[in-house]
């Protein structure tokens, strides 16, 4: 999955991972994955990237990075904070890494 | 035309009429907190006031009413708002009553919605400390407030006013005998009130998780997205008071020791 976040208008973390992110005029509650959205760009980018920021940003284990990116960005993008890109699929039925023009 | 200073605003209000010189009386004796005594070169906001049916002034905001108590609470409404307007993005604007210490200038924050007894802590504890406003703790960029007396809405409930005068619900905070506050406050203490009604225990602060609590007060803020970097100015304002506490009480009279740790005893 291919995402960025929306714009914020303001954000803060706590100790324990958690953020509240001011999002237009919403103010939402991210608990326990405050990291996983201070760790995007705003450029659209692969969840393994993500992945890899966590890693090298907040010092998470690589493995549990991984596993657990993905369902938070699936969260984030259900709670309306980061847009999504879907792959395409291509003829042979594969996944390509390109993404469809915005 | 009259000029108030409300939350680091000037407001001119205009009133017309044959009842002006009774209308202007009574607002001189009601919003005699932050009174500015003569005229002033400029002002932010402009509200003409009438009863209705007499003259009036068009102006941006205007206001009428049947009779000079019901202009009175319309336009103490009309003030406030029409100032917090002028400073959103500027002031962050608190929901809340607070106090402060005299010496220090040490101000405590009662944080809490309808129903919860901002005014009534305001009123009991301003005896002792600084009465600072009952209605809208108003934060400057550098953590310093601005005082906000502006006239109470008191209910019968309340009882007889020591000065005898003014039988009606609008009244000076002048009229409680209340003390004045210092110059230099600095916000110190956030509070959310949690008031039980059925609560017979000794009343008790318990420490709120800053994000948590920040969450809580964003719905008791005015004009908050008009901020830069909001969640950051309410960060700043928790870091210096220390964090977010909860009082848990049932009546306003057991709250000082509570209040003395938080911001010092009254002098």
């Amino acid at each position: 999955m291919i995402v960025r976040r929306r714009y914020f208008h303001d954000e803060i973390v706590g100790e324990d991972g958690a953020a509240l992110v001011l999002v237009g005029g919403t103010l939402t509650h991210v608990e326990q994955i405050g990291v996983c959205v201070l760790a995007l760009a705003d450029d659209w980018i692969a969840e393994t990237e993500i992945a890899e920021r966590l890693v090298d940003q907040f010092g998470e284990d690589p493995a549990d990075a991984r596993e657990n990116t993905r369902s938070y960005c699936a969260t984030l993008v259900k709670g309306g904070l980061l847009e999504v890109k879907e792959p395409t699929i291509t003829a042979g039925g594969t996944r390509a890494q390109s993404v469809q023009s915005e | 035309m009259i000029f108030l200073n409300v939350l680091d605003t000037v407001v001119g209000v205009r009133v017309a009429g044959r009842s002006r010189e009774d209308i202007e009386e009574v607002m001189q004796d009601t919003w005699n907190w932050p009174w500015i005594n003569g005229p002033v070169d400029t002002h932010d906001v402009t509200i003409s006031a009438s009863i209705r049916g007499q003259d009036l002034w068009p102006t941006e905001v205007t206001v009428v009413a049947r009779d000079i108590e019901s202009l009175l609470r319309r336009l103490t409404t009309h003030i406030t708002e029409s100032a917090k307007e002028a400073q959103a993005g500027r002031l962050t604007m608190l929901r809340a009553s607070a106090v402060a210490n005299k010496r220090t200038g040490d101000t405590i924050a009662f944080v809490g919605g309808t129903g919860t007894g901002k005014t009534t802590l305001a009123l009991s504890l301003g005896h002792s400390y600084g009465y600072v406003t009952d209605d809208t703790v108003a934060i400057r960029s550098d953590n310093t407030v601005v005082p906000f007396g502006k006239p109470l809405s008191i209910q019968h409930e309340f009882g007889t006013l020591p000065t005898g005068e003014l039988p009606v619900d609008i009244v000076s905070p002048t009229a409680f005998w209340l003390e004045t506050p210092p110059d230099n406050l600095n916000i110190r203490a956030v509070v959310l009130l949690d008031r039980q009604e059925g609560y017979t225990g000794a009343p008790y602060l318990t420490e709120v998780e800053t994000l948590a609590g920040i969450l809580e007060m964003s719905s008791e803020v005015s004009y908050l997205t008009e901020l830069r970097q909001p969640l950051h100015r309410m960060a700043s304002i928790v870091e210096q008071s220390g964090g977010i506490k909860r009082l848990t009480y049932r009546s306003a009279h057991d709250v000082m020791p509570l209040v003395a740790e938080l911001i010092g005893a009254p002098q």
